[in-house]
């Protein structure tokens, strides 16, 4: 398996650190006069989230970790296993509920998502910066109430909800921020 | 970098302030400004410093080999040996694979010379120095056991590896590097760099002096019980600033380094360095002296408030 010297560490190198695929996030030389530089980096957990820092002495090495991120297409889901695929090669991979996580209130078939895989597995999936859903339920807005300062709740056609303006309607297609899970603006 | 000129123009404007200040500190002392070749057809073997080799040729020489300098030392005691008096100098210095916060491959270095002077009244002129130049408080002085024993309670000379391992396991380090790639120096360096730098009062700086003797580099060995190299640093917000030494005047034990730093790259398997022979030479013609490095990038961004180096 390949691996990496403390002088080839920098941010963003996918390493394994005990068991786990874990991503560089800070690499900090430390460098005693007249001695050996130590590495004192910050390494993100891909799985967990978790950033934890180690020391390294310099000419350790860490084990490289078989992680890409690349852009896949959503296919469909059953509720229990969501079906990615990639465009360019048409292998299909398997995430489940854990590994979609949030995403999948955003995601509609055929949206392409970035993936994360270790070992040809999906580690994290994370949706588009904006996505265009259909609103499916939402209460009419009256005109005048101001009760919740002009806005309300709307459910979207993949069970997301999020605020939207009084003038929103059933049947409406709105943009969203996925990051943010805040509505922008109609969508046409 | 063609994004800000004002902030360029300023950071260059301060950068000439400090150069003046550095000139007028050494002008008044009577101090002579020296400027020595970067290139040398050797280098320092130091094995904890990588030279950056550099092939050119001369007239009807297709092939040389030569090394940039990792600080101008060698060429200054070559001076100090014919008999220059007090010396100083500005310097570009180079050091292959060192960049990060307070590092740069290529960084500008202050280093002076005084004959005759012990260590410890160069430690006095270095705190000077700061002060006038850079505007930094008085310096406190203090030695590497009693540093480690007022931090720590554990004597840095007298401890065994296992022991400071031990104090290290009672800490809050999720990983220790591997115990069979670290020496006692190194066990020394991770808590000097780990534990004992960051609790420095940020208020004062520090000057660190009396090192253990396998941490001598070119310095003189004081006689005392335990051996110490005499060797000193000036730190301050937990930063290495400069480096001094009371001179080593005996080739024949600078050789004996060399010859260490020499064996340790080849059982790394590194490329061999050729033994500097003009040095060695100079090294026993040397005056009794004293000498310090400062870095003057570091100096000047510390002064700016800054915690890394500026980008200029």
């Amino acid at each position: 398996m390949a691996s990496y010297s403390t002088s080839e560490f920098k941010n963003g190198l996918k390493i394994i650190m005990d068991g786990y695929p874990c991503s560089i996030v800070d690499n900090e030389i430390v460098k005693p006069g007249k001695g050996q530089a130590f590495n004192r980096v910050k390494i993100k957990n891909l799985i967990t989230g978790r950033v934890v820092e180690y020391t390294f002495k310099s000419g350790e090495t860490l084990q490289a970790a078989d992680v890409l991120e690349t852009n896949m297409q959503f296919l469909y889901t059953d509720g229990e296993v969501w079906h990615f695929m990639d465009l360019s090669t048409y292998e299909q991979v398997e995430a489940n509920k854990t590994t979609v996580g949030d995403t999948a209130q955003w995601i509609k078939e055929e949206d392409e998502c970035q993936v994360m895989l270790w070992n040809g597995r999906p580690i994290s999936v994370i949706a588009p910066n904006f996505v265009v859903l259909k609103v499916t339920e939402t209460d009419p807005g009256l005109k005048g109430d101001t009760a919740q300062g002009g806005s309300k709740p709307a459910t979207l056609q993949t069970g997301a909800i999020v605020r939207v303006p009084l003038f929103v309607n059933q049947g409406d297609l709105l943009k969203v921020d996925t990051r943010t899970g805040e509505y922008v603006s109609r969508a046409k | 970098m063609f994004q800000e000129p004002n902030r360029i123009i300023q950071e260059l404007q301060k950068k000439a302030q400090y150069l003046d200040k550095v000139r007028a500190f050494f002008k008044e002392r009577q101090v002579l400004e020296v400027v020595t070749p970067l290139l040398r057809a050797s280098t320092n073997p130091d094995p904890a410093i990588q030279s950056m080799r550099v092939d050119y040729s001369l007239p009807g020489i297709p092939k040389t080999t030569g090394y940039l300098q990792t600080s101008p030392e060698f060429a200054m005691k070559e001076l100090l040996a014919s008999g220059s008096g007090s010396i100083y100098q500005i310097a570009k210095a180079f050091r292959d694979g060192e960049e990060g916060r307070w590092h740069r491959v290529e960084f500008m270095m202050l280093e002076w010379y005084r004959p005759s002077w012990s260590y410890h009244q160069l430690m006095d002129e270095v705190s000077e120095f700061a002060s006038l130049c850079f505007g930094f408080p008085a310096a406190v002085k203090i030695s590497y056991q009693d540093i480690f024993l007022s931090t720590l309670g554990i004597n840095p000379h007298t401890a065994t590896s296992e022991e400071l391992i031990s104090h290290l396991k009672k800490g809050a380090y999720n990983r220790l590097p591997e115990p069979k790639l670290m020496s006692k120096d190194d066990w020394l360096h991770f808590i000097l760099t780990h534990e004992i730098e960051p609790s420095m009062d940020p208020e004062k700086p520090l000057l660190l002096y009396d090192y253990p003797e396998t941490q001598a580099a070119l310095a003189a060995i004081k006689k005392s019980t335990p051996r110490v190299a005499e060797r000193f640093e000036l730190y301050f917000k937990g930063v290495e600033l400069a480096n001094g030494f009371q001179e080593l005047t005996s080739s024949a034990e600078q050789r004996q380094r060399f010859l260490r730093d020499i064996r340790q790259r080849f059982d790394r398997g590194e490329e061999e360095l050729p033994m500097d022979e003009d040095f060695l030479t100079a090294v026993d013609q040397l005056p009794v002296c004293s000498g310090v490095a400062v870095g003057l990038d570091r100096i000047m961004a510390l002064s700016e408030g800054k915690n890394k180096l500026m980008s200029i």
